[in-house]
């Protein structure tokens, strides 16, 4: 039998109220965090034969809602650890008090009959000690049966302890009570089923309910193994939902949140989640409405498989700067300061932004110039949760200190992500920056270097400064020889245009002297020389025209020539009669020649 | 070309014309190879005064201006307004700028120890790269007085040749006579060939350069600072030789040293 409409409403109201108030008591977490912490050491059973096991667990609980961290200690007498620790963790809403507690559980073998016993228990919880009295157990020969627990989960079938007359009225009870059965689910759920390795699954644990609930208690939740997983509290404003499933309405509100980040592809299984639930019954009577009555339940919720992709080959010219990055992310830096003295220290802020996980990653030291010296960088920030996302937000600083003057570019930062929405490598980049460093003053003075001279107040005259002046003269220098040579070739041809026979007279005289070198016979070549010659000086100094060469000279030291151009003329005059008398056949064209020369060379000396 | 003059001046009416057309040419190419123009020495004096005015008020920009307004000009004056923009520039850290104006300054007044200090000092604090003259022709800029030198000292030895050489033709009988002749015409075109190489270095050689903004072209890149030699590339764009291959900077990227060329 179901809940009439109407009172099924008032259910859900209840439920909504009652999920509502799961929500705040859950959101009142840290106010809860003051209340004490509970210690508790259990070793179970209390007689136990040689050889059988026995289970010592640590309890630690409390007002907490955070994980618990602690660290026991403690000696064991005839008992050997065979197995443990195993963890377990619980979680419990009572009364909108919220408890979690956590577990360690050893497996303990007995030894010999007698007294076994774990002693010295010490457990330090957040930095306090708990020291908790010895627990002991008795190794007997026959230990107790019926101490064995059932196994959990062992389904226990219904039987009616009323057998014979009363199984009817027992069997309607059955039927009422089933009625009465809260309608209560567990589902998880996991977005997306096939992610990349990487990139950010979110594993919701959804609580559905048509009644309300008092009281949550994790039995068993996954160990999401294979995955880098990161919590997500609850928050204040969780909304409770109404939603319609199989035909039915439920309220559902998030009982637990996890980012699952696959580290390796694969197939993965996601066990189920299970938890005990104190839930009030569907009352079957006006009177029951006057007596709530509750029930825990137990609910698990179905297993989930996900199927992790590889990331495709990275591309080789980004191969150098992927770091196993997945999601969207945006790279900055920044100098601060920019521009410092030689020595001083900058700081190089590169800071990581956007989707994914970040957590584990090992910048690379940022490449600058060899006279820029990087420090170990200091990290901050790191993964944060905005709604369901895990974004990252995470700053490394890395000290730089140039080692001398100068302006130093620092290459921009690359790094390539994967991007699982558009299943593409992408790269962020930042930078280039640009550090200039300055010559400290400390520094100059200490290393006796030169600072940085004033200005001039006026513009006084230096030795050896400006240009020196034979600089500015070297294109006088240059055209004035050009100037004289033009000037004086000129002023001659005009003396020589006027002065017209002398010039005639030397230029017959190389006239003959070229025909008198062109005669291949020595007489012939001895007459035009004696001719050129007689004509040269009839013109030049009055020679007779049939005064022979021998009396040339007289004629000429009348005349006034000097001395050693007379000399001159007589070695010619000889030379000149030898070759008028030379054989006919004998080469003479090389005596010739000279002679030719050397009249010409006399004959402008004594025409000069 | 002794026979090409004699040809030339042998005929008066000729001659005297291209007398004059040489000589013009020869000293229209000493204005090319000369020092830079004095400017005002009153004008630059005083925009010293000014920018120094500014200057000590700590309004750099507007002493920057000041001094900038008597430029260019030469001598001790042009010396000492581009070591004050060269320091001011300094001091508002705009080093490449700097580094031109020392530069400058040290052409206008190489033994002054203060411009040299200076330059040196914004050398160490920018750090950048320095590159040579590229080749015989960067050799021969780096030196822009030694091919004039040599025009002029080869053009007097060939007028002294030219004067001597009836002399020469008259006592020295062992060389031969075509040598003694034509030898003062030989280093004559010498001294012609040394100053069209001093000129066509001047108008389309290498010059020293200071780059002012970084550069980069063609997978090549130099930063704001760099000291370069330069040649003109057309378009107002300067190449950079001794830089990256095919590296052209745009005319506002670069400082030329030499008065007169880049911004």
């Amino acid at each position: 039998m179901r809940p009439a409409p109407t009172m099924r409403a008032r259910l859900a109201l209840a439920a909504a109220a009652a999920l509502a108030l799961l929500a705040g008591s859950l959101a009142a977490v840290p106010a809860a965090r003051a209340a004490d912490v509970r210690v508790r050491a259990v070793l179970e059973p209390g007689e136990i034969g040689p050889g059988d096991d026995a289970f010592f667990s640590i309890e630690v609980s409390g007002g907490v809602f955070d994980h618990v961290d602690f660290s026991p200690t403690f000696e064991l007498v005839n008992f050997e650890q065979v197995g443990g620790p195993a963890r377990s963790e619980n979680l419990q809403w009572v009364n909108g008090v919220t408890h979690r507690s956590t577990k360690l559980t050893w497996r303990l073998r007995a030894g010999d009959l007698g007294i076994a016993a774990v002693r010295r228990i010490s457990v330090e919880v957040d930095g306090e000690r708990y020291d908790l009295p010895s627990r002991q157990a008795r190794v007997v020969a026959e230990p107790p049966s019926s101490r064995r627990r059932p196994l959990a989960g062992q389904p226990r079938p219904p039987a009616s302890p009323f057998p014979g007359l009363l199984e009817d009225l027992w069997r309607q009870g059955e039927r009422r009570r089933e009625a009465e059965r809260p309608q209560v689910r567990l589902i998880a759920e996991v977005t997306p089923r096939s992610p990349w390795v990487g990139q950010q699954v979110t594993y919701t644990l959804w609580l559905y309910t048509q009644t309300s609930i008092a009281q949550v208690n994790t039995k068993e939740l996954p160990e999401f193994r294979g995955f880098w997983v990161e919590e997500m509290p609850r928050r204040d404003d969780t909304p409770t939902e109404s939603v319609e499933l199989d035909g039915e309405t439920y309220y559902r509100t998030p009982l637990l949140q996890r980012a699952l980040f696959a580290l390796r592809p694969g197939r993965y299984d996601v066990d189920p989640a299970q938890v005990y639930l104190v839930a009030r019954l569907a009352p079957g009577n006006p009177f029951a409405t006057l007596l709530p009555r509750s029930e825990q339940i137990e609910r698990a919720s179905q297993p989930l498989t996900l199927d992790v992709r590889p990331l495709p080959a990275v591309p080789p010219d980004l191969a150098g700067s992927f770091h196993g990055l997945v999601g969207d992310l945006s790279l900055a830096a920044r100098l601060v300061p920019s521009e410092l003295a030689v020595g001083d220290a900058s700081t190089l802020e590169v800071k990581l932004t956007g989707r994914g996980n970040v957590a584990g990653l090992e910048l690379p030291t940022p490449r600058t110039p060899a006279a820029v010296e990087v420090m170990r960088p200091e990290e901050s920030g790191g993964n944060q949760l905005d709604g369901t996302t895990v974004r990252a937000d995470r700053t490394w600083s890395f000290p730089l200190v140039p080692q001398r003057p100068g302006t130093w570019r620092l290459p921009p930062l690359q790094l390539t992500y994967f991007d699982p929405a558009a299943g593409e490598y992408r790269l962020a980049t930042a930078g280039p920056l640009v550090l200039r460093a300055r010559r400290g003053e400390a520094q100059a003075a200490a290393a006796g270097g030169p600072m940085l001279h004033p200005l001039k107040n006026a513009a006084l005259p230096l030795e050896g400064a400006g240009v020196p002046p034979w600089r500015t003269a070297l294109p006088w220098l240059f055209a004035l020889p050009w100037a004289l040579v033009l000037t004086t070739v000129l002023v001659r041809r005009r003396r020589r245009a006027a002065e017209g026979p002398a010039d005639a007279a030397d230029q017959r005289f190389a006239q003959r002297l070229a025909v008198a070198t062109a005669e291949h016979r020595p007489r012939q070549s001895a007459i035009a020389l004696e001719t050129a010659w007689r004509e040269l000086l009839e013109e030049t100094h009055g020679l007779p025209r049939d005064l022979p060469p021998s009396r040339w000279r007289r004629h000429l030291e009348a005349t006034g020539v000097d001395e050693r151009h007379l000399a001159e003329l007589d070695e010619l005059v000889a030379d000149l009669h030898y070759l008028r008398h030379a054989p006919e056949l004998s080469s003479v064209a090389q005596l010739s020649g000279e002679l030719a020369s050397r009249s010409r060379r006399l004959g402008r000396r004594l025409t000069a | 070309m002794s026979g090409l003059v004699a040809r030339l001046l042998g005929d008066a009416k000729r001659g005297v014309p291209a007398a004059v057309a040489t000589i013009g040419l020869l000293l229209a190419s000493a204005a090319l190879l000369g020092a830079p123009a004095d400017g005002d020495p009153d004008e630059a004096a005083a925009a010293l005064a000014r920018g120094n005015r500014l200057a000590r008020r700590g309004e750099l920009d507007a002493a920057v201006q000041a001094y900038g307004a008597g430029w260019p000009a030469g001598g001790a004056a042009g010396a000492a307004l581009a070591y004050n923009l060269g320091t001011t520039h300094h001091r508002m850290e705009q080093l490449p700028q700097a580094l031109l104006w020392y530069r400058r300054a040290a052409e206008l007044a190489p033994g002054d120890p203060w411009v040299n200090e200076n330059l040196e000092l914004a050398r160490a604090e920018l750090a950048a790269s320095r590159y040579p003259a590229p080749g015989l022709p960067g050799r021969l800029a780096a030196h822009p007085a030694a091919a004039p030198l040599a025009a002029v000292l080869l053009a007097w030895t060939a007028l002294a040749l030219w004067l001597l050489r009836p002399r020469l033709l008259r006592s020295a009988h062992r060389l031969p006579e075509p040598l003694l002749r034509h030898a003062w015409a030989a280093v004559a075109l010498l001294s012609l060939g040394a100053w069209t190489v001093a000129v066509a270095l001047a108008a389309w050689g290498p010059r020293p350069a200071v780059l002012l903004d970084p550069c980069a072209a063609g997978g090549g890149r130099l930063e704001a600072g760099s000291e370069v030699w330069v040649t003109p590339a057309g378009d107002g764009s300067w190449a950079v030789p001794g830089g990256p291959p095919g590296l052209v900077c745009p005319a506002t990227a670069v400082g030329a040293v030499t008065v007169g060329g880049g911004r």
